[in-house]
């Protein structure tokens, strides 16, 4: 008896060693796994119309209830850095900018885009309003940067989906 | 006629060896047993669903059953349970019947589960504590043995000292007593495995799981013996056991008490799989890789003989008492299951083998290697492999969130040439309830029988013929989040 489940256990563990685990787990390299974006299926062993609740209870990943960890920022943490130190620098600007030109409209909806808008511009001795070309670079690169890190993030979809 | 000669040589032969729990003298194969037999584990839906639970396993009992059953998880799993177990004896002697029982009350299962978040496929980690098995148990006995033998010449013919420094032999080791003395005991089991047990399992292929558990065992086990044999008829009442010392004249009782405590560690691991085939049945394999128990065992005995006279001689427990160290290796064990999903019915069913002919003791310190050698091939000669089967059920009614179970299984005696009756049988029933999507509380109960013997010394002499009721009871508490 001892040979034979030697080799049962010695074919399986082959076989898992020859074709690769199935199973992919969740890094933070990766987009992490939602109920919209996962590509996990209910084993539907405990099918909801028989089963009601239980099949909440039996088949529902726990990390579909949280909410996903930061991990754009991690997913390419060079990017990320700078994102933030661009955020340092808007929020430099805008000190400045909020003070002299507190009611000009966003260019966008966050926050840096905001910051953009109010913080290039400003007034030269004459009294003529000029637009701060290194100010506008900063805020534009850092609304650069945050698309990117937006793009990443889709990027990581789409490299989800490369493995598919 | 040949195969009936045999089978009358091996009832015989069994009923040669001290069996079942009456005596505790030195070890025998009934001390390897005692490990080498499954517990009933401590997983109320199991339990109420007949212990069949290698082919379902989609909780904490995974890590009794099969492993590869945690796979299957999906949410973090904390468990809690509490065990009661009941252990009823009746018994008859020398056409006498008495009744003795014993329970326990335990924490019998706390663990936690922890699935990974997957893009693909389940992994997931789970560390356990669990009793596995309870060594909870009784016996009572009190009958007039009218034959010509007694507890006091066996052990006097079995170069024991304790009637000699009880004063019931002459100086020559010859005694006068022969027989026909009431005899009366009880015996008291208490104890129970435990095991810590850390498991992880993967899904390899799409709906194929695999799973180790690693479980590292310790456990007690208790068991006191007291024994009286007293001179009710006056038989004795004139005669000096120790001629020539008045003080011996009329015996009227002998007493001895022998307690037995094991400090039991170990380890051992089990390997599974659970495949799930569609959407409605799963089946599932499992190995049991040996188990090695290491049982420090400390044998303390106790006694005294009274006389007629008022003398009483007390035995010196420190010239009987030792404490030895060995180990017991269990052997193989191969199990295979499957459950089948129709609409809200749960059908299960299971089948383990095991060949307890694999039993041996192993490292021994402080016993003869002839001796632990003999031991073993006792178990060769005594023991034989059996099929464990388990059948179970579970209907759910959606809409109330409530689970009936009913099951039913087999341990089939380990000893060759066994009756059926000496099978352990065990009908079950559970219920289970779902609180608020997340909470699942669970009751599962078994009641078991089966009928065995035991010699208080020698070979059919003095001999006790139980009937045993087993009772268990596990509530458990299980929350998903």
């Amino acid at each position: 008896m001892k040979s034979i489940m030697a080799k049962i256990v010695l074919i399986l563990l082959i076989g898992v060693a020859l074709s690769g685990c199935y199973t992919i787990v969740w890094t933070p390299k990766d987009n992490f796994p939602t109920a919209d974006n996962s590509n996990y299926q209910d084993n539907g062993y405990y099918p909801s119309p028989y089963y009601g609740e239980y099949n909440y209870y039996y088949n529902y990943p726990w990390w579909y209830s949280i909410a996903p960890p930061a991990q754009s920022y991690i997913r390419d943490s060079n990017q990320g850095q700078q994102s933030m130190r661009n955020e340092l620098g808007d929020r430099n600007n805008s000190g400045r900018t909020g003070m002299l030109q507190p009611g000009l409209p966003a260019y966008g909806t966050s926050s840096s885009s905001a910051t953009s808008g109010s913080s290039t511009v400003t007034k030269d001795s004459s009294g003529n309003r000029v637009q701060t070309t290194n100010s506008n670079n900063n805020t534009r690169s850092s609304n650069t940067n945050n698309n990117n890190t937006l793009r990443n993030n889709n990027g990581s979809r789409n490299n989800n989906d490369g493995r598919k | 006629m040949k195969s009936f000669s045999s089978y009358c040589s091996k009832l015989i032969t069994a009923a040669a060896v001290v069996f079942c729990i009456t005596t505790v003298s030195a070890q025998n194969q009934n001390d390897a047993l005692r490990l080498g037999i499954p517990g009933l584990g401590s997983n109320a839906r199991a339990l109420g669903m007949g212990d069949s639970y290698i082919g379902l396993s989609d909780d904490a009992g995974a890590a009794f059953f099969n492993p590869a059953g945690w796979g299957l998880l999906k949410s973090l799993e904390f468990t809690g349970g509490l065990s009661y177990n009941t252990y009823g004896n009746n018994t008859t002697f020398m056409n006498e019947y008495s009744n003795y029982s014993n329970s326990a009350t335990r924490l019998s299962d706390l663990s936690f589960a922890l699935p990974f978040p997957t893009i693909r496929g389940s992994l997931v980690f789970a560390v356990s504590y669990h009793t596995t098995k309870d060594f909870t148990g009784a016996l009572k006995f009190n009958g007039y043995n009218g034959s010509n033998n007694s507890m006091i010449q066996n052990l006097n013919d079995n170069y024991s000292n304790i009637p000699y420094d009880l004063y019931l032999t002459d100086t020559n080791f010859n005694t006068a007593i022969n027989g026909r003395l009431n005899q009366s005991g009880s015996i008291l089991e208490s104890g129970a495995l435990h095991n810590w047990t850390f498991s992880g399992a993967i899904e390899a292929y799409k709906n194929l799981f695999v799973g180790l558990n690693l479980n590292f065992i310790s456990g007690t086990y208790n068991n006191n013996n007291d024994y009286y044999e007293d001179d009710l008829k006056g038989i004795y009442s004139n005669v000096e056991t120790d001629p020539g010392n008045a003080a011996t004249m009329g015996f009227r009782k002998f007493y001895l008490n022998r307690i037995l405590n094991w400090d039991i560690s170990g380890w051992d691991a089990k390997f599974g799989v659970l495949y799930q085939i569609q959407n409605s049945a799963r089946v599932g394999l499992t190995v049991q890789f040996p188990k090695t128990y290491t049982v420090k065992e400390s044998f303390t005995v106790n006694g005294y003989s009274l006389f007629n006279t008022g003398q009483q001689y007390n035995l010196n427990s420190s010239n009987y008492s030792d404490n030895v160290q060995y180990d017991i290796v269990t052997p193989f064990e191969l199990g295979a299951g499957f459950s089948v999903n129709v609409a809200s019915l749960i059908l299960s069913g299971q089948a383990t083998i095991i060949d307890y002919s694999q039993l041996k003791f192993d490292n021994a310190d402080g016993l003869s290697t002839q001796y632990i050698a003999s031991q073993n091939k006792n178990i060769k000669d005594l023991l034989k492999s059996v099929i464990n089967y388990n059948v179970g059920a579970e209907y759910t009614f959606p809409v109330i969130g409530i689970r009936l179970r009913a099951g039913y299984f087999v341990q089939p005696s380990a000893y060759q040439g066994d009756p059926s009756s000496f099978d352990r049988q065990y009908v079950t029933g559970g219920i289970g309830y779902l609180a608020g999507g997340s909470v699942a509380i669970d009751l599962g109960y078994a009641h078991g029988w089966w009928s065995t013997y035991g010699d208080n010394y020698g070979t059919d002499l003095s001999r006790t013929y139980q009937d045993i009721k087993n009772d268990q009871l596990i509530l458990s508490m299980t929350y998903r989040f």
